[in-house]
């Protein structure tokens, strides 16, 4: 799914483009993507903030990644997950990945919130039929059973092209489990 | 104006295509009776995303919005090729081999109306 990635990543150039940035005050070396990461982070648009953290996922900046270490500290609710999302996404710290799955909300309001974000309607993110956040969570729940519970709360409150993803990636989570569970039997009947 | 009804996806010239909705799951029901508006269509890349949810069985994958022109709570509904498991969670999900006729079809349609019964 790059390219959707990629394409949301463009829409979000535009729409940071419609804010003027204030580069004073930041400390050392930073590229002008990171300048525009850095400043979408302190927008006071609930809409720019999310998309931002996010789309940090797919930038690859160590500057970036440790101000949202220091930020994730003061945050709750899907702004919390979003954080953590970016953090995990090609990461393997498995610390980080269980402070996203459990960030994950399970309420309905949380989860609504959270399907808004994902889905474009309440963030900037317009890849076509592509969860982020919830992809990642999916991306676990073979190997994770709080992963999966999570995400069959969510499957329940989903609906749609939202519903038909989750549903992908509850079967995508099972598959992984009855591989894995194959491979130990196979490896139990071979001792 | 499009027509879905009866499980058949009727297009403003008379084409006709087999189509579902809402049979996958025990969850929800299909597709609610009224008027919608046909949203943007694009395709779906990598065909196989989401295990080819959005596929049909030639490996063509596209997906089309629809906006409601009344108040519902649903969300997210849209018209696509039923791949994966059959049936969808309340989208229309087109059954045929080959859909690319239907998307292009639907990509010239954007603003026009789509009315289920």
């Amino acid at each position: 799914m790059a390219g959707i990635r990629i394409a949301a990543l463009l829409v979000f150039h535009l729409v940071s483009s419609f804010v003027s940035p204030s580069y004073a005050g930041y400390a050392g070396e930073q590229t002008d993507l990171e300048k525009k990461f850095l400043d979408m982070y302190s927008s006071t648009d609930f809409k720019t903030r999310v998309t931002a953290y996010v789309l940090t996922g797919d930038v690859s900046s160590d500057l970036l990644k440790e101000r949202l270490r220091k930020i994730v500290i003061q945050k709750t609710g899907v702004e919390r997950t979003a954080i953590l999302y970016a953090l995990n996404w090609r990461s393997s710290n498995e610390d980080e990945q269980m402070a996203f799955i459990e960030s994950v909300p399970t309420d309905h309001k949380g989860i609504k919130q959270l399907l808004e974000v994902d889905s474009g309607a309440k963030s900037y993110l317009k890849g076509p039929v592509y969860l982020f956040i919830i992809d990642l969570l999916g991306s676990y729940a073979g190997r994770h059973d709080i992963a999966l519970e999570k995400l069959l709360r969510i499957y329940d409150q989903s609906d749609g092209w939202m519903a038909e993803n989750v549903s992908s990636m509850i079967q995508g989570a099972v598959d992984v489990r009855v591989e894995i569970e194959s491979n130990r039997l196979r490896r139990e009947k071979g001792k | 104006m499009w027509i879905f009804c009866n499980e058949i996806l009727t297009s403003p010239f008379g084409d006709q295509w087999n189509a579902v909705s809402g049979t996958h799951s025990y969850k929800y029901m299909p597709l609610p009776k009224g008027e919608y508006l046909i949203g943007e269509t694009f395709l779906v890349n990598p065909p196989e995303f989401q295990k080819g949810a959005y596929r049909d069985q030639n490996g063509f994958a596209w997906f089309t919005r629809l906006q409601p022109t009344f108040s519902m709570p649903r969300t997210g509904l849209a018209i696509h090729p039923d791949g994966n498991l059959p049936g969808t969670e309340g989208c229309i999900g087109l059954k045929d081999f080959d859909t690319s006729r239907v998307y292009s079809s639907l990509k010239n349609s954007r603003g026009q109306k789509l009315l289920v019964c």
